[in-house]
């Protein structure tokens, strides 16, 4: 997604192009916010909502000055105003911007689906021989670098995200073929 | 724009999900997601490999923290608890009906509700909620009035869920439009702590109080405005204040 496409979607109003925009960004902040900042559903919306809302005024007032910035500043305020709300509320479940963010464990298990991971086990059942060992080996070992699987398995370090970008990618495809929905 | 090079993606993903990444870099990666969007499958996907991994691992992780609610202020209860005691003994009694005007003119569109599409993850919208948010872009595109009478159609069709959104909706929307009667009248189909929580949940109290004392129906103003006296939010010196004035004229 490019700028130029995203501030000709926005100053068009309510085009079908800006509104697949405004899902994806909406989607994206609100995952954003939950996982690494423990926001709960609501707050997360209401937080990417402001973020965009203020986006798309700055956007139709022309007062974006770093056009090339859009996503860093909505990112960020996103999470201005859910520091904001927790702060005003008092809440305790993510305190201020000098903590890191929450443990990863936390942030993966809340950008897994239930529905979601059973089938993606299913898609790992139906690989290849060769992308299934391939991909067996990585998750037998959940800390080794690529370097020790490309020495492993005879292949360039290259090769070995070339390897896993693929298998990635087509467990993408599988998993949204079986849900019937993107993941 | 990012910095990520557009090759490392699942590299940085890989990184990311072994907390390898500072904050830094972690919010790099999510501009990352925001540019361009289609990566974002790849960080579920990989994510739930890495999940995999910890489960086969037999690894419990941190469980997530529960959301700990810190004391209220104690001064501004008690000073709402005082205003609060006051106002019932002076309630019934007739008082001065000098105007109090709501505390703001307008309410920000970015108020409004959408269709919960972060929820249902990438699932297609249903009809409804599809022109839901068609409705939406709408009103903030600045067609009000139409977004009313759309909401308006729609309203026979919506669950119990969707209402209390159009009714909400209905509710800021009239208002800026200078309905007010119409503002409150949708207002009051709206269960506010039943139907939103945390800070939307204080918002809705906060339009419902301001959309009443609109129509000069100060009994319902009051019911919203002790609710939001109680609660340390945004909205709490809004609420205090008006709980105040209202007494104050009520003495006279």
């Amino acid at each position: 997604m490019d700028y130029t496409k995203l501030v000709t979607a926005i100053k068009k109003g309510s085009g079908d192009e800006f509104r697949v925009l405004y899902t994806d960004t909406f989607k994206i902040l609100c995952s954003y916010l939950r996982s690494t900042m423990r926001a709960d559903h609501q707050d997360a919306e209401d937080c990417a909502q402001h973020a965009i809302m203020n986006a798309v005024e700055r956007i139709q007032s022309n007062a974006i000055r770093e056009p090339d910035s859009i996503y860093s500043y909505m990112l960020q305020s996103a999470r201005n105003r859910y520091l904001r709300i927790q702060y005003e509320n008092k809440r305790s479940n993510y305190q201020d911007n000098m903590e890191p963010y929450v443990p990863i464990e936390e942030q993966i298990d809340s950008l897994v689906d239930k529905e979601e991971q059973k089938a993606l086990s299913e898609c790992l059942e139906n690989l290849s021989e060769e992308s299934r060992s391939f991909i067996d080996y990585w998750l037998s070992y959940p800390d080794i670098h690529a370097g020790d699987i490309a020495e492993e398995m005879g292949i360039s370090v290259n090769n070995v995200w070339i390897r896993k970008h693929r298998i990635v990618k087509k467990l993408a495809e599988c998993v949204k073929k079986k849900i019937g929905k993107k993941v | 724009m990012s910095k990520i090079p557009p090759g490392d993606i699942v590299k940085q993903i890989d990184e990311y999900l072994k907390g390898r990444l500072d904050k830094k870099e972690t919010d790099e990666l999510w501009e990352y997601m925001l540019e361009n969007p289609e990566f974002y499958k790849y960080l579920k996907i990989q994510a739930g490999l890495r999940k995999k991994q910890m489960d086969d691992k037999n690894d419990p992780g941190n469980k997530p923290g529960k959301m700990v609610k810190e004391d209220k202020k104690p001064w501004l209860v008690a000073l709402a608890a005082v205003i609060l005691i006051t106002l019932m003994f002076n309630f019934f009694r007739s008082g001065n009906d000098a105007e109090i005007n709501p505390v703001t003119d307008s309410i920000p569109l970015a108020y409004l509700i959408t269709p919960e599409v972060e929820r249902s993850s990438d699932e297609a919208l249903s009809v409804l909620e599809s022109r839901l948010m068609d409705i939406y872009f709408d009103a903030v595109s600045g067609s009000a009035e139409h977004a009313i009478a759309q909401y308006k159609e729609l309203l026979p069709q919506a669950d119990d869920t969707e209402k209390q959104t159009i009714y909400y909706n209905l509710g800021v929307l009239n208002f800026n439009a200078g309905n007010y009667t119409a503002s409150a009248h949708a207002l009051e189909n709206v269960g506010c702590e039943a139907s939103f929580n945390n800070v939307r949940a204080d918002r809705c109290l906060w339009i419902k109080m301001n959309s009443f004392l609109a129509v000069d129906d100060r009994n319902e103003a009051t019911v919203y405005a002790q609710k939001l006296a109680e609660i340390s939010s945004s909205y709490q010196e809004d609420a205090i204040n008006l709980l105040g004035q209202i007494n104050s004229q009520t003495e006279e």
